[in-house]
C-alpha cells in the first residue's frame, strides 16, 4: 500500500515537472505552428535568472517574477526579430529556434559559468511533510500545485476571456481577425511570450528540484516533446493528460520493470504516434 | 543589347580574374611560410582534444586550463624547442576521430592528449596505432583502453573506473563495516565498470551485493529508483555522475533513511559544492586527488591555481590536467626535446616516476597510471566544504591486487558481470 501511494505521489510531481515544460510548447505550436526547439532553453534560462535573482535578495517569489518577466521579454524579441521574418515556414522556424537555443546555451555558459547552481528554496519547500511513516518532500508538492494553477489559468483565459478569444480567433482565421482590427502580429507575439513565461515560471521550481548546469536544456528537451506528443500538439488538456500518463507510467515502470527503463517514457509515445498520430487531444 | 551584354561580361571576368588571384595568394603564402617554418627549429606540437563547447564545455575548459597552466609556467618551451598546443572540440567520437586524422595528418602533431568521453577514447586507438602517433589520456575512464584493447601508442595519465571503485569495495568492507551493499550507476559503460569493480572487490573482502540498479542516463526523477533501494543494505555505492549527481543525492535524502554512500569522486567533484550544499556532507568518494590534500606540492599548486582562476579552488579535473602536462614535458626533457623518435618517447613515458601534487606517478606496461588512491570524505570545514582526505591507498594498479594476467582473461565489467549471486 506504501509503495502504491509513495510512486503514485512521484509520479505525480514528475508530471507536473512535465507539464511545466510541455505546456509552453504545445501553446507555441498551437497557435503558431512553431516547433520551438529553445523550450528547453528557456526553462534552463529562467532556472539561471531565477538563481540570479534570488541569490541577490533572497526572495524566492521575487526570482519567479523576474525570471517570468525576463523570459517573456526575451520570447518576444526572439519572436519579432527572428521568427516573425520567417513567414511561418515550419522546418525554417525550427531552425532558427534550433539557433537560439544553441545561443542561448553558450551565453548561459558565458554569464553563469558550468558549475552546477542550486537555487535555494524557502525552508517551508526544502524539508518533507509527513504522514504516518512516509515522507512527502515539500518541493515536490509545491510543482503539482504549480502545474495546477498553471492550468486552471491557461484553460480559463482561453475559454473564458476576451484575450482567449482574439487568439483563437488569430489562429482558426488570420484574415478575417485581422480584417476585425485584431493586431495578428501582436497576438503572434504576445502568445510566444506568454509560452516562454509559464516556461520560466516551471522553470525556477523545476530547476530547484533537478539543480542548474548546461546541458540541461537538451536534456529536457526530448520530455517535453514526449509530453506534447502523446497529449497533441496545440492543446493545454492534451498536454496536461500526456503528462500525468508519461509521469505515471514512468515512475511505475522503472519501479515494477526497471529492466525497461528506457521503454517506460518512450514507449507511449511510439504507440501513439501508430495508432493516433495527432495525439489524444490534437488539432492536427 | 550588345553592348550591355558586353558590359555584363566584363564584369564577371573581371571577378573570377580577382577571385583566382586571391586564392593563389593565399596557397602561395601559406605554402612559402611553412616553408619558412620548416627551415627554423619546428616547434613541438601537441594537439589537445576536449569538449571546450556544448553541455560538458565546463569540463572541457578545465582540462585545457589545466594543461596550459603548466604549459605556461614552463614558457612553452623544453629542452631548447618551443611547445605549440593545438585545441579542438570534441563534441563526440565521431568527431574527436575527424580531430585526430586533421592532427596527425594536416597539422603532423608530435602528440595528441586529452579526450574526455569514454567513446572517443575506445574510437581513437585504431586511428593513433595506425598512424603510430602517442595519445596520451587525460580523462577518459573506460577500462579496456590500458586493458584489452590496449596499445603500445596509447597511455593514459588520469584515472580507470574499476581503478576506483575497487578501492571503494575494499574500503566499504574493511572500514566502513558494510557487509551488505546495494549499487546504482549510470547503465553505460562508465556505470557498469565502475559497478562492477566495486562489485567485485566488496565480494572478494567478504561482503554481499545484494541489489545492482541501472538508471538509464539522462534520467530526470530518481524517485522510482530510491524508493525500491534494498534497506536490509549498510551502504550504497554511487555512481550517478554529472549534474545528476546532485539530484541523485538529494532525492537519496528525500526517501528519509540515512544512507551511507561511496563512489568515484566525480560524485562530490569541487566543482559541485556549492549546489551540492550540506547534502553532499558524509559521501565519501575515490579519486586519485582532492584539493584538500596536503602536500606541500599541492598546498603551493592550489595558490597559483586560485591566482590564475580569481580565487577559485582549482578542481579534480584542472589538476589531472595539470600534472598530465608536466608528466608529458618531463618525459620529452628526458629524451633531449627529441619527441620525432616516437619509440624513445614512448619509453621514456613508461619508466618515468614523477612526484606530483596528485603523490607519485607512473605508468604499468600497459599504459595506465600507478599513483595513490584517496578515500575522501566530503565535510564543511570553517564554513566551506572540502574533501577531506582520511585515507591513502597507496600506488594502486588498474587490477587492484589480482594477477594482470588472470584479470585480462576475465569478460570486462558489464551489467551482468560479476554476476549478482545474493540479489533477490
Amino acid at each position: 500500500m506504501e509503495f502504491w501511494v509513495v510512486q503514485s505521489f512521484n509520479g505525480l510531481s514528475y508530471a507536473a515537472l512535465l507539464f511545466l515544460l510541455g505546456g509552453g510548447l504545445t501553446l507555441i505550436f498551437g497557435v503558431m505552428r512553431v516547433i520551438n526547439i529553445a523550450q528547453g532553453s528557456f526553462f534552463m534560462v529562467g532556472g539561471y535568472v531565477g538563481y540570479s535573482i534570488i541569490s541577490l535578495t533572497g526572495n524566492f517569489y521575487l526570482g519567479i517574477l523576474i525570471a517570468c518577466l525576463a523570459l517573456s521579454l526575451i520570447g518576444m524579441i526572439i519572436e519579432r526579430f527572428s521568427l516573425r521574418r520567417l513567414a511561418g515556414v515550419n522546418l525554417r522556424n525550427m531552425l532558427a529556434t534550433m539557433g537560439i537555443a544553441l545561443f542561448l546555451q553558450d551565453s548561459s555558459l558565458l554569464i553563469w559559468g558550468g558549475d552546477p547552481l542550486s537555487i535555494s528554496v524557502p525552508n517551508y519547500l526544502s524539508g518533507s511533510v509527513q504522514i504516518g511513516n512516509l515522507y512527502f518532500p515539500a518541493l515536490r508538492i509545491f510543482m503539482i500545485l504549480e502545474a495546477v494553477l498553471i492550468f486552471i489559468v491557461l484553460m480559463l483565459v482561453e475559454r473564458k476571456t476576451r484575450v482567449g478569444a482574439i487568439v483563437r480567433a488569430s489562429i482558426d482565421n488570420p484574415e478575417t481577425a485581422e480584417g476585425l482590427g485584431i493586431h495578428v502580429p501582436l497576438v503572434r507575439m504576445g502568445v510566444f511570450g506568454l509560452g516562454a513565461l509559464i516556461t520560466a515560471f516551471g522553470g525556477v521550481t523545476g530547476c530547484a528540484f533537478m539543480s542548474i548546469y548546461p546541458g540541461l536544456d537538451f536534456e529536457m528537451l526530448v520530455f517535453a516533446f514526449v509530453v506534447v506528443i502523446l497529449g497533441g500538439m496545440g492543446s493545454i488538456p492534451g498536454a496536461f493528460i500526456g503528462a500525468i500518463i508519461v509521469g505515471l507510467m514512468d515512475n511505475f515502470g522503472k519501479a515494477l520493470l526497471p529492466e525497461l527503463s528506457y521503454f517506460t517514457v518512450f514507449a507511449p509515445m511510439a504507440l501513439m504516434l501508430a495508432i493516433r498520430p495527432m495525439g489524444l487531444f490534437g488539432k492536427g | 543589347m550588345r553592348s550591355l551584354g558586353d558590359r555584363n561580361l566584363g564584369k564577371e571576368i573581371n571577378w573570377q580574374k580577382i577571385f583566382i588571384a586571391i586564392i593563389l595568394l593565399a596557397f602561395l603564402t601559406t605554402f612559402g611560410f611553412s616553408q619558412v617554418a620548416i627551415a627554423a627549429k619546428r616547434p613541438i606540437k601537441i594537439g589537445f582534444i576536449a569538449p571546450v563547447a556544448g553541455g560538458h564545455a565546463k569540463l572541457g575548459m578545465d582540462m585545457v586550463a589545466g594543461f596550459k597552466m603548466y604549459l605556461d609556467e614552463i614558457n612553452y618551451t623544453v629542452a631548447g624547442r618551443k611547445i605549440e598546443l593545438l585545441v579542438q572540440d570534441e563534441q563526440k567520437p565521431a568527431v574527436a576521430v575527424t580531430t585526430a586524422r586533421k592532427f596527425i595528418v594536416h597539422d603532423k602533431v608530435d602528440l595528441i592528449a586529452g579526450l574526455l568521453f569514454t567513446g572517443s577514447a575506445y574510437a581513437l586507438i585504431p586511428v593513433v596505432t595506425d598512424q603510430k602517433t602517442p595519445l596520451i589520456v587525460c580523462i577518459a575512464a573506460a577500462d579496456d583502453v590500458t586493458q584489452r584493447k590496449h596499445s603500445k601508442y596509447v597511455m593514459r595519465l588520469s584515472f580507470g573506473a574499476s581503478e576506483m571503485s575497487h578501492i571503494a569495495g575494499d574500503y566499504a568492507y574493511k572500514e566502513l563495516g558494510w557487509r551488505k551493499a546495494v549499487t546504482v550507476a549510470w547503465d553505460r559503460a562508465w556505470g557498469h565498470e565502475s559497478a562492477g569493480g566495486f562489485h567485485r572487490a566488496f565480494e572478494d573482502a567478504g561482503g554481499k551485493v545484494i541489489q545492482k540498479i541501472w538508471p538509464p542516463p539522462g534520467s530526470m526523477d530518481f524517485g522510482p529508483f530510491v524508493a525500491n533501494l534494498d534497506r536490509e543494505a549498510d551502504g550504497l555505492f554511487d555512481c550517478i555522475t554529472g549534474g545528476a549527481s546532485i539530484r541523485f543525492l538529494r532525492a537519496l535524502r528525500d526517501t528519509g533513511h540515512k544512507w551511507e554512500v561511496i563512489g568515484p569522486g566525480m560524485i562530490t567533484d569541487e566543482t559541485f559544492f556549492k549546489a551540492l550544499g550540506d547534502v553532499g556532507v558524509g559521501v565519501y568518494s575515490v579519486f586519485p586527488y582532492s584539493t584538500a590534500l596536503k602536500t606541500s606540492e599541492n598546498i603551493k599548486f592550489q595558490e597559483r591555481g586560485r591566482k590564475l582562476r580569481k580565487g577559485e579552488d582549482p578542481p579534480g579535473f584542472f589538476s589531472i590536467n595539470y600534472t598530465a602536462a608536466r608528466f608529458i614535458i618531463q618525459a620529452i626533457e628526458s629524451i633531449n626535446g627529441n619527441v620525432e623518435d616516437t619509440d624513445a618517447f614512448i619509453k621514456a613515458m613508461k619508466s618515468l616516476k614523477l612526484q606530483s601534487l596528485r603523490g607519485p606517478l607512473k605508468l604499468d606496461k600497459y599504459g595506465h597510471p600507478i599513483q595513490n588512491q584517496y578515500i575522501r570524505r566530503m565535510e564543511k570545514v570553517g564554513g566551506s566544504y572540502q574533501n577531506t582526505v582520511i585515507k591513502t591507498y597507496p600506488m594502486v594498479t588498474q587490477f587492484f591486487k589480482f594477477d594482470p594476467e588472470k584479470y585480462l582473461k576475465q569478460p570486462s565489467y558489464t551489467r551482468d558481470y560479476p554476476s549478482c549471486k545474493f540479489c533477490k
